[in-house]
């Protein structure tokens, strides 16, 4: 059960790169990078839960911060290609 | 199973990363591969390495790639083929060497016993800590030092063109909540460094984040000019500073006295975090 | 034992709607519809996640880190997602 859990997240993952290779535009790219966030942390989480090691916790909000910056980066600096 | 994914999408984003010629998708796929990089190194037992690798070199390492895909016209250079063969065959080479050397080294010539014996002696109870900051502290002082010319050569360009930024309340008001948990929290991960896993490069990392997010939105940093540069250039000098005080009072060049070790030690890692997250912000801005 | 077979079941609730987000983000039409469905998707799996993680802690101060974790994916997300259509329709006009 552990396993398949791992696993499920892991394919959650693999999936956004489905998505890039599809149609390689650059949104898609913004999206992968927010799902790789959200799942990440996730997957970060229940590898805390299942192994029990207490710095994956400070791991994942280090993680969660900085994702949230990686993303609105992505976005901005993809805002000014506008222009 | 978990296991097996992770080195597939490794494989796969470094491949899809290099392969690319769009410089903004290679750092996405960069994100993906310094992350699946982070997991196999927890699936390792390497703590403080998967923190350094997730933090500095997936979020901030592709913040400087977005950046960089700004300013760059055209990477389309392909190599020949005898290149890439040189290349592949060199890689080959090291590969079987290491794999080599890891097999047949001895246990008597690990060093890693050498350090658990020696762990009370250095004052902290970590002994990446120890190592980083007591053992080999020279290599530290090294380290500080790159980071500290690699800013310094930044701001000595002094790029002309914008800084990419997004005058939006949204973005803002978030950056203004999220900025004061991140400082707080790099401090904090500085500190833990010394009991379990942390210390003061990933701290300085978060710090950098927080203070990146702060300039997309568009907003400086409440400092003025000549006290971020101060600083900044903290570290390096208390880091010397040091190693030089205890050369001159006798103990040698940056060897502790037993009972000053860990405030020592202490004072050197937050000096470490505040200038790391201040000069990579600068890498990460371009100018002050 | 009972909590453990709960959060595990959390757990597994979650990581099936963060991979309902991600098959949506494969097979819908269009990049708006297609950040809606991650988004909304993402964010129900991950409050399922941390629900999850939350009933194993062992401390209080776990526990208000789970939370701390959970307010700002919450808030991260909305406000990626936010930038990502913003930066879609100035980058479309």
């Amino acid at each position: 059960m552990k396993e398949f859990i791992l696993f499920l997240l892991g394919l959650n993952l693999a999936l956004g790169f489905v998505r890039i290779f599809k149609e390689p535009s650059v949104v898609d790219s913004m999206l992968a990078s927010l799902l790789l966030g959200t799942g990440g942390t996730s997957l970060i989480l229940v590898l805390y839960k299942f192994t029990g090691q207490a710095f994956l916790l400070n791991l994942a909000l280090g993680f969660a911060l900085l994702a949230g910056v990686v993303g609105v980066a992505f976005a901005i600096i993809m805002l000014r290609d506008a222009d | 199973m978990l296991d097996i994914i992770i080195g597939l999408l490794m494989l796969l984003s470094a491949f899809a990363s290099l392969q690319n010629k769009d410089l903004l998708k290679s750092g996405v796929f960069f994100v993906v591969f310094g992350f699946m990089s982070g997991l196999l190194w927890i699936r390792l037992s390497a703590p403080d390495i998967a923190m350094v690798e997730i933090i500095l070199g997936s979020a901030i390492t592709s913040i400087l790639i977005f950046k960089l895909s700004k300013g760059v016209r055209d990477i389309a250079v392909k190599p020949e083929i005898w290149r890439k063969l040189w290349a592949g065959a060199g890689s080959l080479v090291l590969f079987v060497f290491l794999t080599f050397y890891l097999f047949t080294v001895r246990e008597e010539e690990r060093v890693g016993g050498l350090v658990f014996e020696k762990l009370s002696l250095s004052g902290v109870e970590s002994p990446v800590t120890a190592v980083l900051l007591n053992f080999r502290g020279y290599d530290t002082l090294l380290e500080v030092g790159v980071i500290t010319l690699a800013a310094i050569g930044i701001l000595a360009l002094e790029p002309k063109r914008k800084i990419y930024e997004w005058n939006d309340i949204v973005v803002w008001r978030f950056s203004k909540m999220f900025l004061p948990i991140i400082a707080l929290f790099s401090l904090y991960i500085t500190y833990l460094g010394a009991f379990s896993v942390g210390g003061a490069f990933q701290g300085g990392s978060l710090l950098a984040g927080g203070l990146a997010f702060l300039s997309l939105s568009g907003q400086k940093l409440p400092i003025r000019e000549n006290p971020t540069l101060f600083l900044a250039m903290l570290s390096l000098a208390v880091f010397v500073a040091f190693a030089f005080a205890y050369a001159l009072v006798g103990y040698g060049f940056l060897t502790y006295p037993l009972e000053l070790s860990t405030l020592s030690i202490m004072l050197i890692e937050i000096s470490i975090c505040l200038s790391t997250g201040l000069l990579l912000y600068i890498a990460i801005r371009g100018r002050l | 034992m009972l909590i453990e077979i709960l959060s595990t079941s959390l757990i597994l609730i979650g990581s099936l709607f963060l991979l309902i987000g991600s098959v949506g983000l494969i097979r819908l039409r269009d990049s708006y519809s297609r950040l809606h469905a991650l988004t909304k998707a993402d964010m129900l799996g991950f409050g399922f996640v941390v629900l999850g993680v939350m009933f194993s802690v062992s401390s209080l101060g776990d526990a208000l880190k789970l939370v701390i974790i959970w307010v700002f994916v919450v808030v991260y997300s909305s406000i990626v997602g936010y930038a990502i259509a913003n930066s879609k329709r100035k980058r479309d006009a």
